[in-house]
């Protein structure tokens, strides 16, 4: 089914068409007061119920895309069962087009299909790699650590099994960062902005792979559709802050804000046939134990995108 | 308009101050009309008149 989300989108004033210029405090007052009024007390306001994965209905895929103007995210679930992992990486791919998502990203971990299975793995290109171990993951946004001209918009992360114990997830939509480092510090802003605010050195694989330094901002505006986003990880090694005083007070005082739980920030483990459809918030994973013996593991799909969620942007 | 920040993403491969001096002069016989010197950059070789040095070269790099 093809989705027109044309109808939603919202056409700023002039003088509020930048509220992230940090010169322009009354587009952003007006900006962070709308944000903050929408935004959504719990992540169960953000639930949408999905008959057919693979052809959601316009009234699902609306309400999937009103939570994710509101807060970057949305939950979907879906009971509809599939006959084998194949079928469902299929239905994922239709369901991430419904909302414009067409761009895979090209991960070395994908299949064919640009589908990647999140699940403990001992593969030679996996291994040491805190994704696809049973290990607690940090804050972070995806492909932080990708070239900041190749970024990565959005994401599905999609739940066939979780796990025996843990594998909860935090989530924070960018946009609340944001408003929490502004208005501590408009300074912060303006040193996460900085082009060579963030650095992820050159990284040299064990099979002779080498993932180029990638130097780059934290927040960004997304040229096609002067959207916020953010690149960011909580890791302490390997990475390189620039050397700023300034930038050094943002990092922390974020770390210290995720740390130590920020209102808005949302709890969910993901049950079977649920999904996380987001416009690449902020997320963490804690540690999660897998079944003892021959049973299944815990097994997340991910699908990575080029571009925004369709009609997502106010 | 173009602002000098997106200029430094969208060249990596700049690493040094002489080597954005050379591209803001390339980038002005191209034809771009205005550039913003929204940021510092931080290279190792920045020096304290960078503005003034980026924006000469900007104009130079118009003029040629």
């Amino acid at each position: 089914m093809n989705i027109s989300f044309e109808n939603q989108s919202v056409e700023p004033s002039p003088v509020l068409a930048d509220p992230f210029n940090i010169h322009n405090e009354t587009g952003y007052q007006s900006w962070r007061a709308a944000k903050l009024a929408g935004f959504p007390a719990t992540l169960d306001e953000c639930i949408t119920r999905i008959k057919d994965l693979a052809d959601p209905s316009e009234s699902e895929a609306q309400g999937i895309a009103a939570c994710c103007r509101r807060a970057n995210m949305a939950l979907y679930h879906c009971e509809a069962g599939f006959n084998d992992e194949r079928a469902l990486r299929g239905a994922l791919i239709a369901f991430a087009s419904a909302f414009g998502l067409s761009t895979p990203e090209r991960h070395r971990s994908a299949g064919d299909d640009g589908v990647v299975a999140l699940q403990v793995s001992d593969a030679p290109a996996q291994r040491g790699f805190i994704p696809y171990t049973d290990r607690p993951l940090n804050w972070h946004t995806d492909g932080y650590y990708n070239d900041p001209r190749q970024p990565i918009r959005s994401f599905i992360l999609h739940c066939v099994r979780p796990a025996r114990s843990g594998g909860e997830n935090m989530l924070l939509d960018p946009g609340i960062a944001y408003i929490r480092l502004r208005d501590e510090n408009p300074a912060f802003i303006a040193a996460l902005t900085h082009p060579q605010a963030m650095t992820v050195p050159e990284h040299v694989e064990e099979q002779g792979g080498v993932r180029q330094a990638s130097t780059g901002p934290v927040f960004s505006i997304d040229p096609a559709s002067g959207a916020l986003q953010m690149r960011y990880t909580a890791r302490a090694r390997n990475i390189v802050w620039r050397d700023d005083r300034t930038t050094r007070a943002a990092v922390d005082f974020l770390n210290r804000a995720l740390a130590a739980g920020d209102p808005l920030i949302f709890r969910h483990r993901l049950e079977p046939g649920q999904g996380l459809i987001c416009n690449n918030v902020l997320h963490n994973r804690t540690r999660f134990a897998d079944p003892e013996g021959d049973e299944a593991g815990r097994l997340i799909l991910r699908l990575r995108y080029r571009e925004r969620i369709a009609g997502t942007t106010h | 308009m173009a602002n000098l920040s997106d200029l430094i993403i969208q060249h990596p491969e700049v690493t040094n101050f002489d080597e954005l001096e050379k591209l803001v002069i390339k980038v002005a016989q191209e034809g771009e009309i205005f550039l913003q010197f929204d940021v510092k950059p931080d290279y190792r070789d920045t020096p304290r008149d960078w503005y003034t040095r980026l924006e000469s070269s900007f104009y130079w790099g118009q003029e040629k």
